[in-house]
């Protein structure tokens, strides 16, 4: 299967119930359904690599690449923007309004994890900006709508800083493959002035959708104030697609001084959203805040650069994407039940309704890298990577991670504490049944995944490598043909 | 403070832009001076000859038959054959703009009002020259693939004609069917892509005859995917300037 149909279904799907409301709806439902499948059994078992569009060869035309990072990313992207659809239907007539913002997303998610053309990624980040601009304006009251603002300028100020990034590259290389670029600079063909400012502008523009430090501003009040579907999508799906356009084009393109400041700022970014996660009152802010943490932990790695550093970013990266669709839907659990999720509206909450409790203490545990879990062995896989560059990195990940563990074990706590208060529901509470199935089902993927041994770990260092080696060696066989 | 920041972060992008300008060397690769650039080494250089497909033959205007992509206008050859989703993306770019102004203004029922009143003389002239605007629009983007022009000049040029019409008219609203023009048109292009996908085994791929350079009927599917855009962007512009002067009231 050509996986352009990704990209070409929802896409369709999208300018369709621009003008057919009645059929949005559904239009969202088949292009999720479809993507979902498409990503699993389409995508898992292709043998190809590259799929030209137009019909033009790999330097002079667009080109999709579908190597082991996408084939592990596809589908995890695919299947929870699925969940995230589904967990909503019961909302259906606010989810229909935006039918078409999400299935423009959807479209554009795929590209981005797809592509192989700087440009082309441009232009995919672009529209996956707007929708997300268009995505964080949804909440209630003007809140949301300062949050969308706020973001709109930091993020097209970003896409304009990558955009330059990009035509200093193609000034001096007269190409936009990442494949080919990849080999022109590993080559040493290219001035290492021309790739020390053209990373440094890339940094800065993927930093901003990335969540890097000094370009994350955006992030709390966007996913506490948009409506919670937009939430699910914007927390679980866009960083993995975000993440792996940064660590594709600044593995293949980026300049060793510049990786040096990633690590630099990744780390930063770790530490400043643990802390600012620590002191959070309401859990949702928590959560926004460990997204920041989370996505720093994938970029340092990239810095890094050497697979095992790859392998435990996409690792931690897949973790949080998995993790934090549990723990946001937890809440929305809890804001549905009580209004609110403070600290005292939360105690004992856990009690009221086991299965939820049981579903928070595994995604947080995950998330805090408790061992036994997917989380712990991606954070180990990043410690011990991190070691190649200084002592004192992998020192401030392990205190993050510290405080990272102390609040979510602060927050369990509160979950399970014996004594409500005057908030807590009385009753037993069930969940509803697609709450429970999704539930169980990512648990069940985190929890086999923390355990398991052996091949099932071989895909992530496959991923990994896909992405230092591989790339780079479809760039040197262009070259070599030129 | 903010100051301070503000003009190192100028300084600091000045340098940036200076050292990059400065790069070119004898040994490796910087930004070309000007009139220098090796073209052999860029992709630029088989999208003018047309030989990316390892044709050598020299392409002449009004002669060569059924040269690649077809095209006479080189940009346009790049902008919707060798680089057509890009095209794709940016007109979804456009798209979800358009959606997002309609959803967050929401299509009010209401006219707003202008505070100034029109005189009869510049009524009459704007409904003359606003068809002749449309017909120019249509123009530029059928003869994109021969001339400088294309889909999204010659749509912003339709939609400049209905802002006229708007402009000097209380009453005038654009008609439920641009929604629909503008959806369909989204969907032919992507519709197109897929024909390509289904005919010759990849998106967005020609798959009519390429014709002579330089006649009207030549370049395949250069001049459809460019009416389908022109249309596109005419009404989607069409279509926000609708939603800037509407009001209140209920979803219309």
């Amino acid at each position: 299967m050509n996986p352009v149909w990704l990209i070409a279904i929802p896409l369709a799907l999208a300018f369709v119930s621009a003008f057919w409301r009645s059929v949005s709806g559904w239009a969202l439902l088949v292009a999720a359904f479809f993507n979902a499948f498409a990503g699993v059994f389409g995508v898992m078992f292709l043998t190809a690599t590259s799929f030209s569009i137009g019909g033009w060869k790999a330097p002079y035309g667009i080109n999709l690449l579908v190597n082991d990072a996408t084939k592990l990313l596809l589908p995890v992207a695919n299947i929870l923007f699925l969940f995230a659809v589904l967990s909503y239907l019961r909302k259906w007539e606010e989810t229909k309004k935006y039918s078409v913002v999400f299935l423009v997303a959807l479209a554009s998610l795929n590209g981005i994890l797809l592509t192989n053309d700087l440009f082309n990624l441009f232009v995919f980040l672009e529209i996956a900006g707007i929708s997300a601009y268009l995505l964080a304006s949804t909440g209630e009251g003007s809140g949301s709508k300062v949050a969308s603002f706020k973001y709109l300028m930091i993020g097209s100020v970003g896409s304009l800083l990558y955009l330059l990034g990009v035509a200093v590259l193609y000034g001096a290389a007269g190409t936009l493959n990442i494949s080919e670029l990849a080999a022109r600079i590993s080559s040493g063909q290219i001035s290492g002035d021309v790739t020390l400012v053209s990373s440094l502008l890339i940094v800065a523009g993927l930093g901003v959708e990335s969540k890097l430090l000094p370009f994350n501003g955006w992030v709390p009040d966007v996913l506490t104030k948009s409506s919670r579907i937009a939430t699910l999508v914007l927390a679980s799906v866009y960083p993995l697609a975000m993440v792996n356009a940064f660590s594709k084009v600044l593995l293949a393109v980026g300049d060793d001084r510049v990786m040096s400041l990633v690590v630099l700022l990744g780390t930063a970014t770790v530490l400043v959203g643990e802390v600012l996660a620590f002191s959070q009152k309401s859990l949702r802010r928590t959560l926004a805040y460990s997204s920041i943490a989370q996505s720093g932990l994938a970029i340092f790695l990239v810095g890094i650069g050497s697979v095992e550093a790859i392998t435990g970013s996409i690792m931690l990266l897949i973790n949080n994407a998995l993790s934090k669709f549990m723990l946001f839907s937890v809440d929305d659990k809890v804001i549905d039940e009580v209004g609110r999720d403070d600290r005292d509206t939360l105690n004992g909450f856990g009690r009221k309704s086991p299965i939820v409790g049981v579903i928070f203490v595994v995604s947080a545990f995950s998330i805090a890298g408790m061992p036994l879990f997917f989380g712990f062995r991606g954070k180990l896989n990043a410690i011990s990577a991190s070691f190649e560059t200084s002592m004192a990195v992998p020192i401030i990940i392990l205190i993050a991670a510290a405080i990272e563990v102390t609040y979510y074990v602060r927050w369990i706590f509160t979950f399970f504490k014996p004594v409500g208060t005057a908030q807590t529901p009385e009753k037993r509470m069930v969940p509803s049944v697609e709450f429970l199935a999704f539930g169980l089902v990512l648990s069940t993927v985190i929890v086999f995944l923390g355990v398991s041994s052996g091949e099932a770990f071989m895909m992530f260092e496959r991923a990994a490598d896909s992405l230092v080696n591989g790339i780079l060696a479809i760039g040197k066989a262009i070259l070599g043909g030129m | 403070m903010k100051r301070m920041i503000s003009a190192l972060i100028a300084l600091l992008f000045f340098f940036m832009i200076v050292t990059v300008l400065n790069s070119d060397s004898s040994d490796s690769m910087g930004i070309p001076r000007y009139g220098e650039v090796k073209l052999s080494e860029r992709v630029s250089a088989k999208y003018i000859e047309k030989s990316v497909n390892g044709n050598e033959d020299e392409i002449n205007f009004g002669i060569t038959a059924d040269a690649e992509t077809g095209s006479a206008n080189m940009v346009t050859s790049i902008v919707v054959n060798y680089r057509s989703f890009d095209t794709l993306g940016e007109v979804t770019v456009l798209f979800i703009s358009a959606t997002g102004v309609g959803l967050i203004l929401g299509g009010g029922r209401k006219r707003v009002g202008s505070a100034i009143s029109v005189s009869p003389v510049v009524k009459i002239a704007s409904r003359v020259i606003a068809p002749l605007l449309m017909v120019l629009g249509i123009y530029v983007f059928v003869h994109g693939h021969l001339t400088p022009g294309g889909g999204f000049p010659g749509g912003a040029i339709i939609a400049a004609g209905f802002l006229l019409l708007v402009a000097v008219d209380d009453e005038k609203r654009a008609s439920k069917g641009l929604k629909i023009l503008e959806g369909t048109m989204g969907l032919l292009y992507v519709l197109i892509g897929i024909a390509g996908l289904l005919i010759s085994g990849s998106f967005l791929k020609n798959f009519l005859p390429t014709g002579v350079v330089g006649e009207l009927f030549s370049a395949g599917i250069i001049p459809v995917v460019y009416s389908v855009i022109g249309l596109k962007v005419g009404a989607e512009l069409s279509g926000i300037v609708d939603d800037f002067i509407s009001e209140g009231g209920d979803e219309a």
